[in-house]
């Protein structure tokens, strides 16, 4: 078709809801391009703001309320970047608790994600709900893995979000080796539904679009990198120390954007699953590699859409790796560990992996212990530019052979296909047209 | 007050339906139905039956409803075009003409979309959704004024709701 022909004006506009606000705006005609836009309109959380005079224990539990899907992993990162500004040390147990929850988490929002928010898309349904109608087996299972998983950060953290049980230096009430050996028995008894995800996967029709950019992920010499490790970029083929993530995330604006965007070695970066897969895909567990050939992931993977069978893998991964870890921790036994730590002044930094990608935060504390200033650079702000850029390709690549309807679904596809903190409101978005 | 968790357990069968307070804790009058549950729980008789939600997600509500696999009253800041403060009393059948926009949610799939997944997959003992129309959802702790003058009202009205009934039993 001539793209003459094609004059589209697609305009998905907002729902507004506290996750915030997402907006794709597509113009062409004339045979070009004219305008693709992801616009971003979400207010400031101000969080960075309101820990300024906090004591260093109280941050941790304080960022965890800027997500309600990422508490674990910001509450992660706030604590290994106070317990840096101390001078704190970790022991191993402790090390392999946090771990345990960080991968708990990663089972809860993949879940969710995978089965909630992106088969729908591929199997061509609306939202969860028919689906819950036309398979409601596939419901039933990704309701008893997400319950697997809330109640397996329950086990750690206390309870299923914004965990209280964790602190610095340690644990404050440690989980007992009875709730840990039942634990470990559901996590065995899961692998029959993770086996079946694996198959609904296999079904699913990914849209065959790439575009190289770079990948961006923790990066560790042991393990696949998803409580630390260094920052990894896939164009130089090299890491950074994470205390210098301001040469990565490069901050800056753009008018259409609340958000700030962030740029490395090229225009944009890519976080989350698809990039650690990419860089780290030699450390996943045996299964999960299995998993990926069997899903047709091969690295380097540069279809973003694959971001989401990347999640599944993985799911399979942290399954797995969970087994593994709650069995060390029943050989090992759990001992109740001093918690207690002088306070001084100083800065710290601190990164972890959380399911959309890479978190940074900073806080520098005065001599008092109250904190001067904090900062928090999420994995969504550090994406959006990709998707923009994807958009940008994706666009001109695909309006020949797309209707209108086709183009807005497949851009609504690709930005969710990145699991942005912002997907709520785009997911419900009602698309207007105004030719 | 062990029920008074995110992770609740199986409130005790005999005592009535189980009054589950939704919301969260940093967006204004969304904390309106933990505050009210939580509240209630204090009453004489309704400790027993109080269970909270916080920042429940579509997927833990639809669990929730179908391992309890019994009748709830659903507490919770619903935009149901009333006055700010204003609360309704409705079976889930209606919600979703009424909900226009439930309690804040993690990534779009909140109350309407928890109960209809549990109805989808075989759910169906009667759901009644006590609903107060919130003045103010902004970042923040606490309730707005509107909201706290109107408590000590909106309290005695969910005791009133959920006081035993003859026309809320579950078939025989």
């Amino acid at each position: 078709m001539d793209l003459r022909q094609k004059t589209y004006n697609i305009d998905v506009k907002h729902v507004t809801r506290v996750e915030g606000h997402g907006r794709i705006i597509v113009s062409t005609g004339e045979g070009a391009v004219k305008e693709v836009k992801l616009s971003i309109t979400e207010a400031n959380r101000f969080f960075e703001s309101f820990v300024k005079g906090m004591r260093p224990a109280e941050i941790p539990w304080i960022v965890s309320r800027i997500c309600g899907i990422c508490c674990v992993g910001h509450q992660m990162t706030a604590t290994k970047a106070v317990e840096a500004a101390m001078g704190i040390q970790v022991s191993p147990q402790t090390v392999l608790l946090r771990k345990l929850l960080t991968e708990s988490q990663f089972l809860q929002s993949h879940v969710l994600h995978v089965y909630f928010l992106a088969v729908p898309d591929f199997l061509g349904v609306k939202s969860v709900l028919p689906l819950a109608r036309t398979h409601p087996e596939v419901v039933k299972r990704a309701l008893r893995l997400k319950k697997l998983a809330n109640d397996y950060t329950s086990v750690f953290g206390g309870r299923t979000l914004h965990p209280m049980a964790n602190t610095l230096k340690g644990w404050r009430k440690l989980p007992s080796l009875d709730e840990i050996a039942a634990l470990r028995k559901r996590v065995e008894d899961a692998i029959p539904d993770i086996q079946e995800t694996l198959k609904v996967a296999k079904t699913l029709k990914i849209p065959p679009y790439e575009r190289e950019t770079e990948y961006v992920s923790l990066k560790h010499p042991d393990e696949y990198a998803l409580y630390d490790g260094d920052v990894y970029s896939s164009d130089t083929k090299s890491s950074v120390p994470v205390d210098r993530y301001l040469e990565v995330t490069n901050e800056f604006t753009v008018a259409h954007s609340t958000t700030k965007w962030s740029k490395w070695h090229r225009e944009s970066y890519f976080v989350g699953a698809l990039a650690r897969v990419n860089n780290n895909f030699d450390q996943l567990v045996p299964e999960a590699k299995q998993a990926a050939e069997d899903l047709g992931l091969r690295v380097p993977c540069y279809n973003p859409y694959m971001n989401n069978v990347a999640q599944i893998v993985e799911v399979v991964h942290c399954a797995y790796n969970s087994a593994r870890m709650l069995d060390e921790v029943l050989g090992s036994g759990l001992k109740e560990e001093d918690v207690s730590y002088e306070v001084k002044a100083g800065r710290g930094v601190a990164s972890c992996e959380v399911p959309r990608g890479i978190l940074f935060h900073d806080y520098t504390f005065d001599e008092n212990g109250r904190c001067v200033a904090g900062n928090a650079v999420i994995p969504t702000s550090q994406n959006i530019n990709n998707v923009e850029q994807d958009m940008k390709a994706f666009v001109p690549r695909m309006l020949p052979s797309m209707s209108k309807e086709e183009l807005t679904l497949h851009m609504e596809m690709l930005l969710r296909a990145y699991d942005p903190c912002i997907s709520c409101s785009v997911h419900m978005l009602d698309v207007e047209f105004v030719d | 007050m062990s029920n008074l968790s995110i992770s609740p357990a199986v409130p005790d069968a005999g005592a009535g339906p189980p009054i589950v307070g939704l919301g969260t804790r940093h967006s204004g009058d969304d904390e309106i139905g933990l505050a009210l549950v939580s509240a209630l729980s204090r009453s004489p008789g309704f400790h027993p039956r109080c269970v909270l939600l916080e920042s429940a997600d579509a997927a833990t509500v639809a669990t929730m409803l179908l391992e309890w696999d019994r009748a709830v009253v659903l507490v919770d800041a619903a935009d149901m075009r009333l006055a700010p403060g204003e609360s309704r009393c409705f079976s889930d059948h209606e919600a979703s003409v009424l909900i226009r926009t439930s309690s804040v949610s993690t990534h779009g799939l909140g109350l309407a979309e928890g109960l209809g997944i549990a109805r989808a997959l075989g759910f169906d003992h009667p759901v009644r959704i006590f609903g107060v129309q919130p003045f103010d959802l902004s970042p923040g702790r606490g309730l707005s004024r509107v909201m706290e003058d109107r408590f000590p009202l909106l309290l005695e009205a969910l005791r009133r709701e959920c006081a035993p009934d003859p026309l809320f039993q579950e078939p025989e």
